[in-house]
Order: structure tokens, then C-alpha cells, then sequence
């Protein structure tokens, strides 16, 4: 399950939005339990099995159960932080329970492999995050509070890596990610699949961010506490009602979402990069991540062709089949000497119909793509500009968006540019699309030779 | 009493097989060989009925007590005695008789479609040019064909964007020319077996004739969108011009494969066509009902200055784009949506 965020997201750099790739996932859970047995003999420290024994009665295995068949349908981790049976885990772990409480229930298994039930309270999808609670009064939590430590901090991630059993993993403490919305802590450590939702803690047991994703190779993500603080505050304040329907909280909290991030986005602060003889906007914040290529005309290619693409690391898990909240730009330069106009454009227009990847998606999620068409001068700049939008089924509001434009009338260069919005308002989809248009410009006059 | 009648054995497919005049009445038909009329048919009694007139006049068939009986065609009830009119046909044995009556006109000559070069009826009506009677000329069709390869290659050029575009562009024209070539020498084969002769070039000069207008249609439809994406009036056109040209397509051949009527030649290819128009609807219609991920555009990009394109402001396209949110929020899930 832990896996799956960002190895997602490291798969969509390349192609957006693909579906989750279950037997990758499956892949690598089979090398990290076949790497278990080489982890562990390794001989604790001291310190280590005194952590571990001081703190295991906190941390429980959380299973989410499908109802009709009893079967285990995800499983994670989670802790106690109060005395009356509250739980943290991450919002994936049970987002079957958020998305269809019909089908699926989550509970909590006791040291005796018991299951007792847990009772969804709320959630923050945004920041991966949900609270629980268990009909259980358990002899100790950790105290969920704002914690400061400093990079090379030992710390002691507790978790159930692939139903192995509870374990312990030594790390370190690496920092705050730099290039993401909401910060994300770098932790030095082998955490794995299974372990989502566990604390990682210093060795005097104060929690300081919860698992939740690893990129393999002992790199490994953690959700700063001070989040969960004040997802706490909400849900352990007394009179607090859980919602009746959770996707309509996740719907305002994804509305909420993309409007702080893509509020600074396209504005005339942003960078520029020129391309050719056309300037087009480049990171539009620094979550984004760009990255550009060339290919040369060759023996069998009469033309050239650069490539320019942005896009944002971070994303929303919604459900196995839906994530969402990325932004991507993708600009696209062809010129040729060789071809003349008329088979210039033919190219030209072959790669723009042809366009980037498709957004991948599932029928209950989102509708089918509509789109339009039209020819649109700003200043002295034509393009043709296409704007794609669908709908998210479950999520009232919510659109995916994709804009292409074409800039049409140099004789032997052409650029177009795809800029892809999911899980965005529509007016967030308006203004950064015509935000964006704005700021494509043809600098100079193609050379003709 | 004296007559002159004739009757005809008919073969499988309805046509006269032998024809035989009987001058003297009462008559006989059998396999016996003191018949009027001599049947080789085994299934026939030697005197299997015989033809007479009753105190009316009216000409009569009757069965002379035969083993296998006289049978009125089309109903097949076995029938005592049968009138015989002009054209009437029966049924003895496995042989189908038809009476002829001599007085009756014969049709008019049917006048040969090749030559003269234009038939009478083509030189007329406003339909007239359907018939393309100038193809008749050996010169024209062997222009048509050469002319229309080269334009077709051409057009090929310009389409393509790789190191060798004349070997791809005459790879591309020949392929097509093969795909004619079977189209018309079907057309051929056709004609060879209603009017005893191939008129294969003519078929392929006129297929020819018509898969330019489909190309030149092809490429104006694109200019047109490229222009005016929106309410493009090219999306309009499409369908009842593909339906006309198909139209054109199959009367025309039928042209030169028959003699059949112009208007009957129009009723047959508009019910072909339109057949298969409604099957490639119907299809596009089924297959519109599935859920995709594919966003479906208008990206036609033309070489042309851009002062020359018509164009809206961001203003204009901002407003468009709420139109187009308003038709995505009444979409229903998992269907092509409400249009």
C-alpha cells in the first residue's frame, strides 16, 4: 500500500497519470520482503530494542476489510494518540472506507490478532491523513505536539512491513523536501509497504512525522507532525462530529487544495523560457520540476525538434483508481529547413493531433472529455487553441483540464505547448488557461533561409 | 378450326430454352414423339395434356389423366385444366411451358450502351452528366487515369515529412491504384456477365473520377476547419456529400455495367449508399456509447499568414470555455453525454 505514493509519482514524470501500476507494486514487495531477512540480521542497538519495547503497545496494524467477503482489502499502520482510543494513519490506507463506507470497514488488530472495529472520523486528503477511533482505552499513546530536531537526528520508524509483524527501522532525519506544496520530511531509512500511517519517533518517544511514502533505496517520506497536530485539534475537540459523507468533505478539501496552489500560478512574475523564436512560461512555482530534450535532424528526419516540460511533484491520493492535483506543462518545438510550408505543416499538425499522453481514467471517477476549438489572437500572436475538460463524478466542482495550442503562421517553425490541470475548479481552469495563453509569444520572425 | 399458337420451354432461369409453333387445334403436349409439342422430360407422360379451345373460344390447358399432373405456376396446386393467356405459365413434369400468344407486339430493340458513344437518353436531362458518356473515348479515360495518379500523388507529397517523400508519396498512389484496380475489374467481371463485355477501363477511369472529388472534398473540409473551428459548416456537408458522391459512384458504374434506366440506376445506388451510410452511422453510434479517455479535437494547422485567419480574443475564448463547462456538467457519467 506504502509504496504505491511515490513510486506513483515517480512513474508519472515520464507519462502523466497512469493508473496505478499494481505489479510494479507487486514487484517491489516482493524485493522488499525478500530483503527483510538480511535487514534484521543485522544486531540492533541497545537503544533500538529499548525504543521498540517501550513503544510497541502504541503502534497497531490496521486492516481495511471488504464487508460482503471479509477479506482484507488494504493494510496499514496506525497509533494511538489519546487515551480514549484515537488513532492517525495515513488517508490512503483507508481511503476504501472514505470513498464507499458501504463496502468497507476498517479494524484494528490487537497483539492477539484480534480484529475490534474503527470508526473513521476525519480526514485530510491533501496531506494524507485520517483519524480513528477504537471502542478501547489503551494504556499508553504518544502525544501528538510540534516537534523541532535537527538534520542527522536518529530517528525510529514503527510500522507493519508487508504483514511481517510489527518492526522497527533505524533512520535519520533529512530535512524538509524543498520543491513541495505541503512539506514533506526526508527520512534516511528502509521503510516499506505496510508501514504506512507509523510513527517515526525520536528515541524518547516524541512523534515526529507519520510514514507515508518511500521512493526505495532508503529514501523514505514522512508527514510532518505538525499537520496531524492540527488535524487532532479538529477531530479530539469535544462535540466533534464525525462528517456523514466523507466525499463531500474530501471534495471541499480538494477544492480548498487547488485553490491555494495554483493561485500564484501564470501570473506575470512567471519565468520565461524562449524557444526558438517563441517565449513561453517555465516554472510557475518552485514545486514545479522542468526538464527539457533535443533531437537534431538526421538522416531520416528532415526536421528538429525541442522538447520543454514542467511539472508538479506533489499529487492527491484519492482512491487506488484516482489521484489527482498535478499540474503539468509541455512545450513542443518543431522547425525545419528542409520541408517547405505546406509539408512543414503537415508534420506540424500530424504532432499536434497526434498530442502527449492521455490522461488515464476510470468511468465511475470522471466523465468523457469535451472540447473546443478556436483560433485566438492575443497581441500579434495566433494559436490555435483547443481546451479539453471533463468532469470528476464524484466530486462536485472538480474538472480536469487540458489545454493545447498551436502557434500558426511561421512558414518553417511551429510550437505548440499542452498544459494539463487535474482536479481544478473551472474558474481555476478559465483563468490559468487564458493566463497562460497570454504569455505565449512569438518573439521574432522565424530566419528564413 | 385453325390457330396459330407458340410455346416456349422454359429453362431454370426463366429464359427460353425452345420455342414451338403449333398451327392446328386440338394440340398435345408429352414425351411421346406424335406430340404437338415433344418433351424430353422423364417426368412427363408420353400424353400429358392438350391444349384446346372451349364453346367460348377461350384456350384452355388440360390434363389428360397424367401420372405427375399439370401445375399452375407460382401457386403449385395441381390443377384438372388451366386458361392460357399470353404469357401464362405451367408446369408439367419438370418442365415449365409459357404460352405465347403471336399477335402480342415484341418489346423494342434495346439499344447497345457503348455505341453509338451516347446513348439516346443521356444526351438528355439534367442528370445527363451521371452517365459520363464522354469516358466512350479511349483518349479521355486514359487521361482521366493518368491525370488523376498524378494528382493523388501530389497530394501525397505534400502530406508527407520524411527523408524520401517521392518514393513514399508514389508508394502511397500505388497502393490506392492497386485498390482501384480491384474495385474496377469487380465492376468488370460484373458487366462481362450482363452485357458480354469488361469495360474495364472505363470502371476505372470513373472510379478515378470520383476518388478525386473525395480527395479534393477531403482537403477543403480541413481548410474549412482549420479557418472556422467553431460550428464548422464543413461537419454539416460531410455525410450528405459522401452520401452524394457515393451515390454517383454506383449509378455510374451501373451505367456502364447495364442498360438499366437512369432513374432506376439513381433508386438502386441511393438505397446501396444509403445502406451502407446508416450501418457506418449506426456503428459510430454504438462505439460513442463507451467510456474513453481520448480527448477528440480539431487540430487542423495550415500554412497560411496569420493575418489572413480569422481569429477571437481571450476574451471571446474565456466565454466559450464556460459554454463548453456548461455542456460538460450536464454529461452523464459513463456515457458519450447529453448533447
Amino acid at each position: 500500500m506504502f509504496l504505491r505514493t511515490h513510486q506513483f509519482a515517480h512513474v508519472s514524470r515520464n507519462s502523466f497519470m497512469r493508473p496505478f501500476l499494481g505489479h510494479l507494486a507487486g514487484v517491489l514487495l516482493v524485493l522488499t520482503a525478500a530483503s527483510l531477512p538480511a535487514a534484521a540480521q543485522t544486531a540492533p542497538s541497545p537503544t533500538t530494542s529499548e525504543v521498540f519495547s517501550r513503544f510497541a503497545d502504541r503502534v497497531i496494524k490496521i486492516h481495511v476489510v471488504e464487508t460482503s467477503s471479509s477479506a482484507k482489502a488494504e493494510l496499514g499502520t496506525g497509533f494511538f494518540i489519546s487515551a480514549d482510543g484515537h488513532v492517525i494513519t495515513n488517508y490512503h490506507v483507508i481511503s476504501k472506507v472514505a470513498n464507499d463506507p458501504a463496502r468497507y470497514r476498517a479494524d484494528w488488530i490487537d497483539a492477539t490478532a484480534t480484529a475490534h472495529p474503527l470508526h473513521l472520523l476525519a480526514v485530510d486528503v491533501a496531506r494524507d491523513l485520517a483519524i480513528l477511533k477504537a471502542d478501547y482505552h489503551p494504556a499508553a499513546f504518544f502525544t501528538l505536539a510540534p516537534a523541532t530536531v535537527t538534520q542527522g537526528t536518529r530517528l525510529y520508524s514503527m510500522g507493519h512491513p508487508n504483514d511481517l509483524g510489527l518492526s522497527i527501522v533505524e533512520g535519520t532525519y533529512n530535512g524538509l523536501l524543498r520543491y513541495t506544496l505541503y512539506p514533506k520530511i526526508h527520512f534516511s531509512g528502509d521503510i516499506n509497504p505496510g508501514m504506512s500511517g507509523g510513527p517515526a519517533i525520536t528515541q524518547d518517544g516524541r512523534v515526529v512525522g507519520i510514514n507515508v511514502a518511500t521512493e526505495g533505496d532508503g529514501i523514505g517520506f514522512l508527514v510532518p507532525v505538525a499537520n496531524a497536530v492540527a488535524l487532532a485539534q479538529r477531530a479530539l475537540a469535544p462535540g466533534y462530529e464525525p462528517p456523514k459523507s466523507f466525499l463531500n468533505v474530501i471534495g471541499s478539501q480538494l477544492l480548498a487544495y487547488q485553490d491555494e496552489y495554483l493561485a500564484r500560478l501564470f501570473t506575470d512574475s512567471t519565468p520565461t523560457v524562449t524557444l526558438g523564436s517563441y517565449r513561453l512560461p517555465t516554472q510557475p512555482a518552485p514545486f514545479f520540476k522542468c526538464w527539457a530534450d533535443a533531437t537534431r535532424h538526421s538522416a531520416d528526419r528532415p526536421y528538429d525538434f525541442i522538447s520543454h516540460r514542467c511539472s508538479t511533484d506533489d499529487y492527491v491520493f484519492l482512491s487506488p483508481d484516482q489521484s489527482t492535483g498535478t499540474v503539468e506543462m509541455d512545450h513542443r518545438l518543431y522547425t525545419s529547413s528542409e520541408l517547405g510550408p505546406v509539408r512543414f505543416y503537415a508534420l506540424y499538425q500530424a504532432r499536434f493531433q497526434a498530442g502527449s499522453d492521455d490522461m488515464d481514467g476510470d468511468p465511475n471517477d470522471v466523465t468523457r472529455f469535451a472540447c473546443e476549438t478556436r483560433n485566438v489572437r492575443h497581441d500579434s500572436t495566433l494559436v490555435r487553441a483547443v481546451l479539453c475538460l471533463r468532469r470528476y463524478v464524484k466530486f462536485a466542482g472538480l474538472y480536469d483540464a487540458v489545454l493545447k495550442a498551436a502557434v500558426i503562421g511561421q512558414p518553417n517553425s511551429g510550437l505548440f505547448t499542452t498544459l494539463t490541470l487535474s482536479g481544478v475548479s473551472f474558474e481555476n481552469a478559465e483563468r490559468l488557461s487564458t493566463r497562460y495563453l497570454a504569455q505565449i509569444a512569438v518573439t521574432s520572425a522565424a530566419p528564413s533561409r | 378450326m385453325s390457330d396459330r399458337l407458340i410455346f416456349e420451354v422454359l429453362d431454370g432461369h426463366a429464359r427460353v430454352a425452345s420455342r414451338t409453333h403449333v398451327d392446328e387445334l386440338p394440340a398435345t403436349i408429352g414425351r411421346g414423339f406424335d406430340n404437338s409439342v415433344v418433351l424430353d422430360d422423364p417426368y412427363v407422360c408420353p400424353t400429358h395434356v392438350r391444349i384446346d379451345r372451349t364453346e367460348t373460344g377461350e384456350l384452355v390447358v388440360e390434363d389428360v389423366g397424367s401420372v405427375n399432373g399439370l401445375y399452375a405456376t407460382g401457386d403449385n396446386a395441381r390443377v384438372a385444366q388451366l386458361p392460357l393467356r399470353h404469357g401464362t405459365r405451367f408446369r408439367i413434369g419438370r418442365t415449365v411451358v409459357r404460352y405465347h400468344d403471336p399477335r402480342e407486339p415484341v418489346p423494342p430493340t434495346l439499344v447497345e450502351a457503348v455505341r453509338p458513344a451516347a446513348p439516346p437518353e443521356a444526351a438528355s436531362g439534367r442528370l445527363a452528366w451521371i452517365d459520363c458518356a464522354w469516358l466512350a473515348s479511349g483518349r479521355a479515360r486514359a487521361a482521366v487515369i493518368v491525370l488523376s495518379f498524378l494528382f493523388l500523388t501530389a497530394m501525397d507529397f505534400t502530406g508527407v515529412f520524411d527523408r524520401s517523400p517521392i518514393a513514399k508519396a508514389l508508394t502511397l498512389a500505388l497502393g490506392f491504384l492497386v485498390l482501384l484496380v480491384v474495385w474496377a475489374g469487380i465492376w468488370a467481371l460484373a458487366t462481362r456477365v450482363v452485357s458480354q463485355r469488361f469495360a474495364f477501363a472505363r470502371h476505372l477511369a470513373f472510379a478515378w473520377l470520383i476518388a478525386v472529388a473525395f480527395v479534393i472534398w477531403g482537403n477543403l473540409e480541413q481548410w474549412m476547419s482549420f479557418v472556422a473551428p467553431a460550428g464548422s459548416i464543413a461537419e454539416l456537408f460531410t455525410v450528405p456529400l459522401a452520401l452524394v458522391l457515393g451515390v454517383v459512384l454506383i449509378a455510374g458504374h451501373l451505367g456502364i455495367a447495364s442498360s438499366m434506366p437512369r432513374k432506376r440506376r439513381l433508386l438502386t445506388s441511393l438505397a446501396v449508399t444509403g445502406g451502407v451510410t446508416a450501418i457506418v452511422l449506426l456503428f459510430g453510434l454504438v462505439s460513442s456509447q463507451e467510456f474513453t479517455t481520448k480527448m477528440d479535437y480539431e487540430g487542423q494547422l495550415k500554412p497560411m499568414p496569420a493575418r489572413f485567419v480569422p481569429a477571437e480574443s481571450l476574451n471571446e475564448f474565456a466565454t466559450d470555455a464556460r459554454a463548453l463547462r456548461v455542456k460538460v456538467d450536464k454529461m452523464k457519467p459513463d456515457t458519450a453525454g447529453a448533447q
